[in-house]
C-alpha cells in the first residue's frame, strides 16, 4: 500500500469512527426528544450530528449516505423552524432513518466503494414529514435549502453552500489586515460560487480616509468544511471585523436579518440594494425580495412605521432572532470544550498497546530473575536496586494495565434503544435505571460482554416484566423497572441486571425439567437449583415464542459466553417481586498479583486478590471421605478445605512439618487451601497453557518464576466450587485426578 | 515625483509619474503601487483628477494592488456618480485583474481595451 493510500485508509478509518460516534449523538439526541419534544438544544444536538455526517460523507464522495441525511437534516431543520411537528411518529421515522445510515456504514466498511440508496419506503416518509407543514406554505415560498447558484445539478445542490458575511471595520488595514488573503484562502478549503463586495459605506474622494476600511463581503462558499473550520480562515482578523456565517439551509429571513448593520440610508433605496445584493450572490430570489420590499411597503401604506427590512422578514416568518444567536453561541461553546476534549485523548491502535503489555510481562519476569539473583549474590545495596526496579516495574505494570480499561457505561448507554424498542413492541412501560457506569473492564471484555448482556436485558423485558395492565393488577406501578449496575468486589467486576417483574417461575421450570428428563418427578429441589436449570441447553418455559427470545438458544450460550471470560453467573429470584441475574468477571487478564505457595516439589500461584489471610490448619479437622476435602473451624465459621497436597500432589508426596492454610473467597463463598510451603507475593504474568491443557479445572494458567521453574496457577473459582458443591442436582466440576 | 525603484516596500514604493500634471480630461495613466502604502498620495491624486474632469485612467502601469487599492477605485466612481458622471478604468494588468476577480469586481475594469 501506497503512502498515500494508507493515509486515505486511516482517513476512512477516522471517517468510520467519528460517523458511528455521530449515529450516537443523533440517536441520543432523538430519545431524549421523544421525553422533551420542545427542547431546542437537543433537536440543534440532532441536527448538528447529521450535517456532520452529511459533510463527512461528502468528503469521501459517499453520494448515497450524502443524499440521504440532506433529507433527514432538513426535516430537522423544519423543526427547527417550527415547521414539522416533533411528534412520536416523527422521531420513530428519524429513528429508522438512524438505523439505515447504520447498515450504509457497515457496506462501506465491508468494502464498497459507496452505500447502496437508502430503502425507498423510508426515503417516502422522510420526504413526506419534509413537506407536511404546521402553517401553510406561502404559493412562491422558494426551496431555499436547494440554493447553488444557477445549477439545477443534484449533485452541486447537495454540497454545503455557506453564506459568509464579512463587515470590516475601520482600523482593519491600518493594522495590517488586508481582506484579500483571507477571502483568497478560502478557495483552499472549498469554491466561492458568489461574491459581493460591499463599497456602500465607501466615501467619495474628498471625505475618503485612505487608509481607512469601509469593505462589506457577502460570500457563498461551496464546501464541505465544518463552520470551525471557516471561521478559522478568519481567526487572525477577528478583531477588525464581524463576521457571520451561516450554514447550508438557512432561512431567507436569517440573512436579511444580518444584513442590517449598515449606516441608514433611506430605507427603500437601502432595502432594494440590499435585494440585490442578495440576489446577486444567489442568497435569495427574486420572487422572495420583491416579496419582502411589497410587505415593507403595505405597512407604510398602512401609515404604521416601515420596520427594517431584517425585522420584516424575521417577523413574518416568526423566528426568534435570539435563538439563532444563542444557538450560535452555544455551538461556539460547544466547540471550544470539544477542542479541549480532542486534546485529551490520543486514539492508539489496541494491537500496540497490547505489544507494550507482553513487553512490561517479560520486564516483570527479567526483575524478578534480577532480584533472585540479587538476594543469592548477598549484596545488599544490589538487592535495593533490584527492589527499586521492581517496584517502578510494578508501577509501570499497573499504567499499562490501566490504559485497555473502559468505563462499562459505555455498553450499558446501548441498551437505552433497546429497552425503548422492544417495550413498545410488547405495549410494556419499562424505565432503564443504569448505576455504576463508571466502573471500568478490561477493553475486550466489554466487546465480549455486550451480547450475554444484550440476552439478558430482552428476557427481562420479554417474560420478567409484565405489561402495565398486569402489573396493576398485582398491585405494582405502571412502569416497570429495569436496571443494569456494575461494581468492582475482590478482584472481579460484577454485572446486575435486575427487574421488578414477575420472577421465575418455578413450578413451570419444574414441570419444563421434568418433562425433558433433567429431573426425576417427585424429586424437590432447593429454589436455586431450581433457577439454575434455565440453563440447560435448550430449556425455555415460554409458551410463547416471540421473535424476541424464547426460542430456548439463550441461557446456556449467555452462560458459556460468560465462563469464556473466566466468569460465573448467577441467578436470583423472588415470584411476583422480580429477578437479578448477575454476572462476575476476573478485572485482569495478563498480569496479577499473586501469593507463591508450594505443594510437595511444585510451585503454585495463588491469585493475591481472592486470598483473605493464612493461617495454620488445626489438628482437628473434619476430614471428608476423600481425605482431599474436609471442614474447618475458622473461628466459629464453617470453613470447607482443599488439601493441595492430595488434591494437585503426586500419590506419594509426603507431608511436612507444618502446613499452612491459605483462606480464599471468591464472592460469598470461602475456602481453606492447605498447602507445604507459604512463599511470599509474587507479580505473576499469566502464560496461557496449551490447549492440550484447556480441560484441566483448577488451574488458570502457568508462569515462569524467576528461577526459571514454572509455577501454576491456581483457579480458584473453579476450586471454589468445587469445594462447595453442594450434593443435590447441581453437577460437580471434573477435578484434576 | 520619478519613480524610486521597482521593490514592494513601503518606503521605496513606485510614485505616479503624472502628479500634478493635470492638463486635460483625456486618459490619464496611473503607474506605481496601488496600495495602502501609498493610498493618502494616491486619494489626494485622484481627486484632482476627477475635479478637472478626468473620467478615463489607465492602469496598464499600475505594479501593485490591494484592499485600499480597490477603496479608491471605489471612492473615485462614487466621487464621479456625484456629479451624475461615470469612471472608466482602462487596461487592467494581471495584479489588478486578479484582484478583482476575487472580489467580484470584474465589471469595474476593462482589461487590454485601448483608450477610447
Amino acid at each position: 500500500m501506497s503512502g498515500d493510500e494508507r493515509l486515505l485508509e486511516e482517513a476512512r478509518d477516522d471517517y468510520m469512527q467519528e460517523t458511528r460516534q455521530m449515529l450516537h449523538q443523533f440517536e441520543q439526541a432523538l430519545l431524549e426528544l421523544e421525553k422533551q419534544p420542545a427542547d431546542i438544544e437537543t433537536l440543534n444536538a440532532a441536527f448538528r450530528a447529521a450535517h456532520t455526517i452529511k459533510g463527512s460523507s461528502g468528503l469521501f464522495g459517499y453520494r448515497s449516505i450524502v443524499e440521504f441525511t440532506h433529507a433527514v437534516e432538513a426535516v430537522l431543520d423544519a423543526m427547527r423552524d417550527g415547521k414539522i411537528e416533533v411528534s412520536e411518529a416523527a422521531i420513530a421515522t428519524l429513528l429508522r432513518a438512524r438505523d439505515e445510515v447504520e447498515s450504509m456504514l457497515a457496506e462501506i466498511s465491508a468494502g464498497a466503494p459507496d452505500a447502496t440508496a437508502a430503502e425507498s419506503g423510508l426515503v417516502a416518509d422522510i420526504l413526506r414529514l419534509r413537506s407536511a407543514s404546521a402553517k401553510g406554505d406561502t404559493a412562491n415560498e422558494p426551496d431555499t435549502e436547494l440554493i447553488a447558484v444557477g445549477s439545477s445539478d443534484p449533485a452541486q445542490r447537495i454540497r454545503g453552500i455557506w453564506h459568509i458575511s464579512l463587515r470590516f471595520g475601520s482600523e482593519a488595514l491600518r493594522n495590517g489586515f488586508d481582506p484579500l488573503p483571507f477571502i483568497r484562502y478560502l478557495e483552499r478549503i472549498g469554491e466561492v460560487c458568489g461574491i459581493a463586495t460591499l463599497v456602500d459605506r465607501v466615501p467619495p474622494l474628498e471625505k475618503i480616509d485612505p487608509e481607512g476600511c469601509y469593505l462589506g463581503f457577502e460570500i457563498r462558499l461551496d464546501t464541505d468544511a465544518d463552520r470551525s473550520t471557516i471561521e478559522g480562515v478568519f481567526e487572525l482578523v477577528l478583531g477588525y471585523c464581524t463576521l457571520h456565517l451561516m450554514p447550508p439551509g438557512s432561512k431567507v429571513e436569517e440573512y436579511v436579518r444580518l444584513l442590517e448593520d449598515g449606516p441608514d440610508p433611506p430605507a427603500g433605496e437601502h432595502n432594494a440594494r440590499l435585494g440585490e445584493v442578495l440576489v446577486s450572490v444567489g442568497a435569495l430570489t427574486h420572487n422572495e425580495v420583491e416579496r419582502l420590499l411589497a410587505r415593507q411597503d403595505e405597512l407604510r401604506r398602512e401609515g404604521k412605521a416601515a420596520p427594517t427590512f431584517g425585522e420584516l422578514a424575521t417577523t413574518e416568518a416568526k423566528t426568534a432572532p435570539e435563538i439563532v444567536q444563542a444557538a450560535v453561541e452555544r455551538q461556539e461553546r460547544a466547540r471550544s470544550t470539544q477542542r479541549t476534549d480532542e486534546t485529551r485523548f490520543i486514539r492508539v491502535p489496541a494491537d500496540k498497546l497490547d505489544r507494550l503489555i507482553d513487553l512490561i510481562g517479560e520486564l516483570v519476569i527479567a526483575g524478578s530473575g534480577a532480584r533472585l539473583i540479587a538476594s543469592q549474590a548477598g549484596s545488599p545495596r544490589f538487592l535495593e536496586a533490584a527492589q527499586r526496579i521492581g517496584t517502578l516495574v510494578e508501577a509501570a505494570r499497573d499504567g499499562a494495565l490501566q490504559l485497555r480499561m473502559v468505563q462499562i457505561g459505555e455498553t450499558f448507554g446501548r441498551f437505552h434503544r433497546v429497552v425503548r424498542d422492544q417495550a413498545k413492541a410488547l405495549g410494556k412501560e419499562i424505565d432503564l435505571v443504569i448505576t455504576g457506569g463508571d466502573t471500568e473492564l478490561d477493553k475486550s471484555m466489554v466487546e465480549m460482554i455486550a451480547d450475554p448482556l444484550m440476552h439478558l436485558v430482552r428476557n427481562s423485558i420479554d417474560h420478567g416484566l409484565e405489561t402495565p395492565l398486569e402489573r396493576d393488577a398485582a398491585g405494582k406501578p405502571a412502569r416497570g423497572k429495569l436496571a443494569l449496575n456494575a461494581f468492582h468486589d475482590s478482584g472481579s467486576i460484577v454485572i446486575e441486571v435486575s427487574d421488578d417483574g414477575r420472577g421465575l417461575d418455578r413450578p413451570r421450570i419444574l414441570a419444563k425439567a421434568i418433562e425433558r428428563g433433567l429431573v426425576k418427578p417427585g424429586e424437590t429441589l432447593a429454589d436455586e437449583a431450581l433457577d439454575r436449570l434455565i440453563f440447560a441447553p435448550g430449556f425455555s418455559t415460554a409458551s410463547v415464542v416471540t421473535d424476541i427470545s424464547g426460542r430456548g438458544v439463550g441461557m446456556d450460550v449467555v452462560k458459556r459466553n460468560i465462563e469464556a471470560l473466566r466468569g460465573t453467573l448467577q441467578l436470583a429470584s423472588t415470584p411476583g417481586k422480580g429477578t437479578t441475574t448477575q454476572i462476575r468477571l476476573p478485572l485482569t487478564l495478563a498480569i496479577i498479583d499473586g501469593f507463591l505457595v508450594g505443594v510437595g516439589d511444585a510451585n503454585y500461584i495463588v491469585p493475591l486478590e481472592s486470598v483473605v489471610e493464612c493461617i495454620e490448619p488445626p489438628a482437628n479437622r473434619n476430614v471428608g471421605r476423600d481425605s482431599k476435602t474436609g471442614y474447618i473451624d475458622l473461628r466459629g465459621e464453617v470453613l470447607p478445605y482443599l488439601d493441595l497436597r492430595t488434591l494437585l500432589g503426586p500419590a506419594n508426596a509426603k507431608s511436612t512439618a507444618r502446613q499452612s492454610t491459605v483462606v480464599v473467597r471468591y464472592g460469598p463463598a470461602k475456602v481453606g487451601l492447605i498447602v507445604d510451603r507459604l512463599l511470599g507475593e509474587y507479580q505473576t504474568v499469566i502464560k496461557p497453557l496449551g490447549s492440550l491443557f484447556s480441560s484441566l479445572r483448577g488451574i488458570a494458567g502457568s508462569t515462569i518464576l524467576g528461577s526459571g521453574d514454572v509455577a501454576l496457577i491456581l483457579d480458584v473459582p473453579a476450586l471454589v466450587a468445587h469445594a462447595t458443591a453442594s450434593s443435590t442436582t447441581a453437577r460437580v466440576a471434573a477435578t484434576v485426578d | 515625483m520619478a519613480g524610486t525603484g521597482a521593490k514592494r516596500n513601503p518606503a521605496q514604493a513606485r510614485r505616479s509619474g503624472v502628479h500634478g500634471d493635470v492638463v486635460n480630461s483625456g486618459v490619464v495613466t496611473l503607474d506605481g503601487d496601488f496600495t495602502i502604502y501609498r493610498a493618502a498620495e494616491l486619494r489626494g491624486m485622484l481627486a484632482a483628477h476627477i475635479a478637472a474632469g478626468t473620467r478615463q485612467f489607465d492602469l496598464s502601469a499600475v505594479t501593485d494592488f490591494d484592499s485600499a487599492g480597490v477603496q479608491l477605485l471605489a471612492a473615485t466612481r462614487a466621487s464621479a456618480s456625484q456629479k451624475g458622471e461615470q469612471v472608466e478604468f482602462l487596461n487592467a494588468p494581471g495584479c489588478v485583474q486578479q484582484v478583482c476577480s476575487t472580489l467580484g469586481l470584474q465589471a469595474w475594469v476593462h482589461c487590454g481595451r485601448g483608450a477610447v
